[in-house]
């Protein structure tokens, strides 16, 4: 309000005659009046790529009509009227109901989980939301943005999606649309893709090029590229006016579609006074303020109401975290605003760090407490920070800044390296947030810059197990006098490595990842080298970083039963901006101090006795690897709902218990893992038949039960010689609606997957339980095809699970040849080691002796689900009080299991019912004859072992269940610092190729069909437990043996004729009638407490998938 | 041409001058009025008695001597403290000399104190605008370089700030020696009021946006005066006069300030703040003028 100077009238009038004049008032400027108005909005228009997890915010400077902001709206031609509305590309409206009004009413907050995965959305915001506004009278959509496009998509070639957050278009030549933002020399060049490439196709230099154009030499660069980003950061700033060309040819996603060439020309603009100059004039130093230890820490930020520099990191997984930004100072520069009106650039050099405090212990769920911690979390910027400030673009150009009305905006894109302090948390928790977009306000407070940006960031955690948002306002204040500390404290170390040092049985397919403390600098990355073994030619390698890790993929399959030797090199280095420092090796470090890993890849040479088998499906999500019989059965379950059971393994007995129906978790990809090396180009996708019992023209196809029968659903998938991964088009499966799996038998000619050219190229056996190695008219044909696997199953929403694929490592039978073949070692961790408990009718007298190990192999689909109040009924135990909880039967050796738990609350874990292979046992059992006594020897073998998990059948239809626990260690009576894992499982034990060889006839060869075993469907119980432990390769162990004994008894029938044909007639004209035609006996196998042991680790976050055609890149 | 004074118009003439001259005018209010025969020379004789209203008309030379105390920048903006600390400046103010007519006006008081020859005089004149400047770092070095280490663009003050009308009433008391002769030297000691108005601010980078409120402060000081009376005839003088003015401790305040920052064009205007200027104004007035006593 305008003043005016007070003027003395009465001493003017008594002066007046003196005067000649009274004073003017001065022409004071009103500043005009901004008006209330949105002041913030997020996501920034235009933005791509959101998480899911996002918030959307609109922040104003006065109150928001709540009633007002969720009243309907209605179309308008290709918009929408109303206060709010949020509609998709296809102009479906988003309920909007749940948005949450806060910080004091100027803030509407609304989650995108209900939106969908690579979809475009537009918003519409008008003055009634908050009556008053004067800047939201804008034509069309107000905001513009994209979410994430996860997974491979099928039938789509990849797009170039925005460079550096500006659409595409503006970078081809002769475009006419311009960038929001110009392209400044110290831009990296961040080109975010429509889906996931295949990462051997991206090379720099040959399908992606940065070259100046005039000189046409290529710019050198550091190169980040995974999933569907590749980020080019020049390591000298571009020359401001030249003109360069971005070119991408040849870059292919997961379906080996090909994304079309390109070439984009990229004119930087000059940020420095002087091209020489290494960076723009204006020097900023920025630090996190206030942070943790700060007075008034923490302050609230104005862009959401929320704590500033503190957020929750919010997980089923992990429960709720509280995070706190540490004070760390960052030196930036900015060009200056006077040439850059419009824009002013800023940026901030590669290898600075933001530092928030970790989760110090990891507890699952929030409740169950492991020995893990992070430690501090550190972000490291990996290239070169990029931002812009610019007037608030809500409203008018030239609209002055007003820190209430009109605040200043900012822009900050960035790529970082997540990671943590402490190395086992660092190996679960480290990877790349790329293609950040960070938007916020610039104020003006207590004498200095400060910038509140906000972003939510979307990390992976427990390797890639489960996802966590976090909603982070980072407020940072720029002042010249904070003292910016340019010491390096930590020297590179490599803590972790998959493959482990001096690890064996290696798959030759896979990357080989080496963790770091920190992330490692491009600079000394050429060093990294691979050599087979007496061999001075390094093997051609891929080298890329992600987080802290170095992921080194081999261009060609490694050769199998060779030892490589990875070796690190004298030259890697960490990222820090001012004194880097050089990996140092220290003993109990990952090559330990060595420098360098040694592995030895798996032979998978079987031994010269030894069956060839067919491959079968290992595990499968949703569902399980067999034929299945019996689909459809109704049952009820516990609260009396009538289910449609999901089936039986066929070959098993008719009155096998049916497996509870199948339900899958729209998060979650289709997974099929085979128990050996497939041939890639067999994992091909078909659809449906018309009868829906099998796939044409591929080996696998999905389908949504429609009225009038199937209709398919096309797959893309990434693949690897142990395993398939196949997603649908995004939002395409529903929860609530049925679908259909088919997985080839090919009994009738279908496509079918197939085994490694090293394993016969095999198809696949759909049906074990009725044979594996013993087909064929001799009985000794491997036992391709089978009935189709058909798995009808249910989509289920997300509910915010842990889910991984766990996998017996180490395991034994890596060819699943079904035995222990020369070359393959024993994995004491994964095996089952029997002795004969008894014997009776016509068997006298057996024993295991050096072959009472069975080593099984695994892949089973597992969910840690949200947490729940501990009952451990589920399984069959009792509660007996104060946390002790009992099975309500004695175990094989008499015994009852008993475990003392620690707390109420547990995590349950999701087993997904699959059937485990097992190695071939062999037994030496002897032949009673009545009066003559233990005549015969019967050596009986097994053959492959089918051990399948089996419902309970003491209980009504449930899912399989295990838990994860605190408890007391039984033998020190003290809280166990690991995490256990426990669960009863209730198996089948199979032997489809059992076989009995007779000493009577040479070389004991086995005699066909003399001898039927009841090793089917043979029913085994045990309670397993043992703790999950996280090692430093990222990787999560669940480590479980038999707590309680294990008994089983195998029946005989034995056609004695057969098998002894003169002894036998002999013998029954001597004891005529006393030995019956079909003999019988029965052997009972035990397994002892702790012999029966399966351990498994989930994939590493960084494991192999590739297609077909870059299976071996190399030899393009 | 001699009249009397009524004593009636005595009377009020003795209330209109105040108590200071009423003993004077009842001893001079049985003496004959004299004096040339000038239009309004009786009437004014007969409202103040003979001889004892004078006036001098001439120039006077005015020489400011501003002692500046401090520079205080407060009340700052957001904005403008990013860009400067708020507190005391570097710089001083100062003003250029002037000369302009003046009148003076004295009143002969008839005290026999110390030999009589006492009178109150006081000075009338146009209001001179007065141009008020800087020197030094305020006015010589960009007071906003940077703001946050961003160049701001704002040039240098320069010397020019603001100008204001100056009318400062004041009263001496002086007492004449000599007075039986021609050459008349006095002194005097008085009161002096700083009234100023019509302040403006008329720095062009602070009035780019709009014109700043100038409010400066209005303030009793002191003035002592010597000079010499030289007598032509009986009613006609000559007269030579010092006076030294002194204002201690007189503010200014200049306030709802908004400048432009070419360095920062993303703001079409920056508030700044207040500034307080303090200062002792000190003036030094040298006057030559011909008199009249009536």
């Amino acid at each position: 309000m305008m003043r005016t100077i007070k003027f003395p009238t009465i001493a003017c009038l008594l002066l007046l005659p003196l005067l000649h004049a009274c004073e003017e008032e001065p022409d004071v400027f009103v500043p005009p009046d901004p008006g209330n108005a949105l002041i913030y909005a997020y996501p920034a228009s235009g933005m791509v790529d959101l998480p899911l997890g996002s918030k959307l915010l609109l922040t104003f400077s006065n109150g928001i009509d709540e009633a007002a902001a969720k009243e309907d709206c209605h179309p308008d031609g290709d918009d929408f009227v109303g206060a709010l509305c949020l509609a998709d590309s296809e102009g479906n409206l988003v309920d909007l109901n749940s948005a949450e009004v806060s910080n004091r009413d100027r803030t509407l907050t609304f989650s995108m989980e209900s939106l969908r995965a690579g979809e475009q959305y537009r918003l519409w915001v008008s003055p009634e939301i908050a009556p008053g506004v004067v800047n939201l009278e804008q034509d069309g959509p107000l905001i513009t943005f994209r979410t994430r496009q996860y997974d491979p998509v099928p039938d789509q070639a990849p797009e170039v999606l925005v460079i550096n957050q500006e659409n595409p278009e503006a970078y081809l030549p002769d475009s006419e649309g311009a960038a929001r933002f110009p392209f400044m020399d110290f831009s990296s060049v961040r080109i975010t893709l429509t889906e996931p490439l295949v990462q051997t196709t991206v090379r720099y230099g040959d399908t992606v090029k940065l070259e100046h154009q005039q000189t046409g030499e290529l710019v050198d660069v550091r190169i980040l590229s995974e999933r569907h980003y590749i980020t080019l950061d020049p390591k000298e700033d571009l020359i401001g006016g030249d003109t360069y060309t971005l070119t991408l040819d040849g870059l292919e996603d997961f379906d080996e579609d090909l994304l079309e060439t390109v070439t984009y020309t990229l004119t930087p603009r000059l940020s420095k006074d002087d091209v020489a100059d290494r960076n723009p004039p204006i020097k900023q130093l920025m630090k996190a303020q206030p942070a943790l230890g700060d007075p008034g820490y923490p302050q609230t930020s104005r862009l959401h109401g929320l704590p500033l520099n503190q957020f929750n990191l919010e997980t089923e997984a992990l429960g709720i975290t509280q995070v706190n930004a540490m004070p760390l100072v960052l030196e930036g520069w900015m060009g200056r605003p006077d040439e850059h009106v419009e824009a002013v650039p800023v940026v901030a050099r590669a290898g600075q760090q933001l530092r928030i405090t970790g989760i110090d212990p990891i507890l699952l769920g929030g409740e169950v407490r492991t020995p893990m911690f992070t430690g501090d979390l550190i972000g490291t910027f990996v290239t070169d920070v990029t931002g812009y400030l610019t007037t608030n673009p809500y409203r008018p150009e030239g609209f002055q800044p007003d820190d209430d009305f009109a605040p200043m905006y900012v822009y900050m894109n960035f790529d970082l390296a997540m990671h943590a302090v402490e190395p086992r948390g660092n190996a679960s928790v480290n990877q790349n947030l790329m293609h950040v977009q960070a938007v916020g306000v610039v104020d003006v407070k207590d004498g200095a810059l400060t910038f509140e940006v906000f972003r939510t960031l979307e990390l992976d955690i427990l390797s890639g197990a489960a996802k966590v948002s976090a909603d982070f306002a980072l407020g940072v204040r720029a002042d010249s006098e904070f003292e910016f500390d340019q010491l390096n404290r930590d020297p590179l170390q490599a803590t972790g490595s998959f493959p482990e040092h001096n690890q064996v049985q290696v798959e030759p397919s896979n990357n080989i990842i080496v963790v770091f403390n920190e992330p490692v600098s491009d600079d000394g990355m050429e060093g990294v080298q691979l050599f087979r073994q007496n061999s001075s030619e390094p093997v051609p390698i891929q080298v890329r970083s992600s987080g802290s890790n170095l992921v080194i993929t081999p261009l060609n399959e490694l050769a199998a039963g060779e030892r490589y030797n990875l070796d690190l090199g004298d030259n890697l280095k960490d990222m820090d901006i001012f004194d880097p420092s050089h990996l140092e090796f220290v003993p109990g470090d990952a090559t330990d101090g060595s420098g360098q890993i040694v592995f030895d890849t798996a032979s998978y040479a079987a031994n010269a006795d030894a069956p060839v088998l067919p491959p079968v499906v290992l595990g499968l999500y949703p569902g399980i690897g067999c034929a299945l019989e019996d689909r459809g059965v109704e049952q009820q379950d516990a609260q009396g709902n009538t289910l449609e059971m999901a089936g039986r393994c066929a070959g098993g007995l008719a009155e096998d218990s049916l497996y509870y129906p199948f339900f899958y978790d729209v998060s979650r990809p289709i997974e099929v893992s085979f128990n050996m090396p497939m041939e890639l180009a067999s994992m091909t996708f078909g659809t449906i038949a018309a009868d829906g019992e099998s796939c044409e023209g591929g080996a696998m196809c999905l389908a949504e039960a429609t009225d009038s029968g199937w209709e398919s659903i096309p797959l893309s998938a990434r693949r690897n010689s142990l395993r398939l991964r196949a997603v649908p088009p995004p939002n395409t499966m529903v929860p609530g609606k049925a679908y259909r799996l088919v997985i080839n038998g090919g009994d009738n000619g279908e496509d079918v997957f197939r085994s490694h050219d090293r394993f016969d190229n095999l198809g696949i056996n759909t049906d074990p339980l009725n044979g594996m190695g013993t087909c064929g008219s001799l009985s000794n044909m491997p036992c391709e095809g089978g009935p189709p696997i058909l798995i009808d199953f249910t989509a289920t929403a997300d509910v915010g699970a842990a889910y991984a694929t766990v996998l017996t490592r180490k395991y034994t039978d890596v060819n699943g040849n079904g035995g222990q073949d020369a070359d393959e070692p024993e994995a004491e961790k994964n095996h089952g080691r029997g002795f004969v408990k008894n014997t009776g009718g016509l068997i006298g007298g057996a024993n295991l002796d050096q072959g009472d190990q069975i080593f099984t192999h695994a892949a089973l689909p597992m969910a840690f689900l949200p947490k729940a109040p501990l009952d451990l009924s589920y399984i069959g135990l009792v509660d007996e009080g104060n946390g002790r909880w009992c099975a309500t039967q004695e175990d094989a050796d008499g015994d009852v299991y008993c475990i003392q738990t620690v707390g109420d609350t547990a995590i349950p874990v999701e087993i997904n019912a699959q059937h485990v292979m097992g190695t071939s046992l062999t037994a030496n059992a002897n032949l009673a004859i009545p009066v003559l006594g233990d005549l015969i020897p019967l050596p009986l073998e097994t053959g492959a072992l089918v051990l399948r998990f089996r419902p309970y059948d003491d209980m009504p239809p449930q899912p399989l269940r295990g838990f994860v626990i605190n408890a007391i260690d039984p033998d020190t009576g003290e809280e166990m610092e690991d995490p256990v894992f426990i669960t009863r499982l209730d198996a089948w034990l199979d032997a489809p190729d059992v076989r009995l060889f007779s000493a009577l006839i040479p070389g004991g060869a086995a005699i066909p069909n003399v001898a039927d075993a009841n090793v089917r469907s043979l029913p085994v119980s045990a309670y397993l437990n043992g703790p999950v432990k996280f090692l430093r390769n990222g990787q999560i162990t669940l480590e479980s043996s038999n707590a309680s004994a294990i008994a089983a008894s195998l029946n005989l029938s034995i056609d004695l004729g057969a098998l002894i044909p003169v002894l036998g007639d002999l013998l029954d004209l001597i004891i005529g009638g006393v030995l019956p035609e079909e003999g019988v006996g029965s052997l009972e196998l035990g397994i002892g407490k702790d012999d029966f042991r399966i351990r498994v680790v989930n994939n590493p976050a960084h494991a192999r998938f590739t297609s077909v055609g870059q299976e071996n890149a190399g030899d393009q | 041409m001699r009249t009397t004074m009524s004593h009636k118009k005595r009377f009020y003439l003795a209330v209109v001058l105040g108590l200071l001259g009423a003993n004077a005018s009842n001893a001079s209010a049985a003496q004959d009025l004299y004096g040339p025969d000038y239009p309004g020379v009786k009437f004014t004789q007969k409202l103040f008695g003979e001889d004892r209203l004078y006036f001098r008309l001439g120039a006077i030379y005015m020489s400011p001597d501003v002692k500046t105390n401090s520079i205080t920048l407060s009340n700052l903006s957001e904005i403008a403290e990013v860009a400067v600390e708020p507190g005391e400046q570097e710089g001083d103010a100062f003003s250029d000399p002037l000369t302009i007519p003046a009148a003076t006006i004295g009143y002969k008081l008839r005290w026999g104190v110390w030999g009589g020859g006492w009178s109150l005089e006081t000075m009338a004149a146009m209001p001179p605008t007065l141009e008020l400047k800087a020197k030094g770092r305020i006015a010589d070095v960009p007071l906003v370089t940077e703001a946050n280490g961003i160049p701001t663009g704002v040039p240098a003050l320069g010397e020019k700030v603001a100008e204001t009308k100056v009318a400062p009433p004041m009263v001496t008391l002086v007492k004449r020696f000599r007075n039986e002769r021609n050459f008349r030297p006095y002194a005097g000691l008085g009161v002096v009021y700083l009234f100023t108005y019509d302040s403006h601010v008329t720095n062009p980078i602070l009035t780019e946006v709009g014109e700043p409120e100038l409010e400066i402060e209005n303030k009793f000081g002191w003035v002592g005066q010597v000079g010499v009376d030289w007598r032509m005839t009986d009613y006609w003088w000559l007269a030579a006069d010092f006076k030294y003015i002194s204002v201690k401790d007189v503010s200014a305040t200049v306030e709802r300030t908004f400048i432009r920052a070419p360095g920062l064009p993303q703001y079409q205007y920056a508030e700044v703040g207040d500034a307080e200027f303090n200062a002792d104004m000190n003036v030094y007035a040298f006057s030559l003028g011909v008199g009249f006593t009536f």
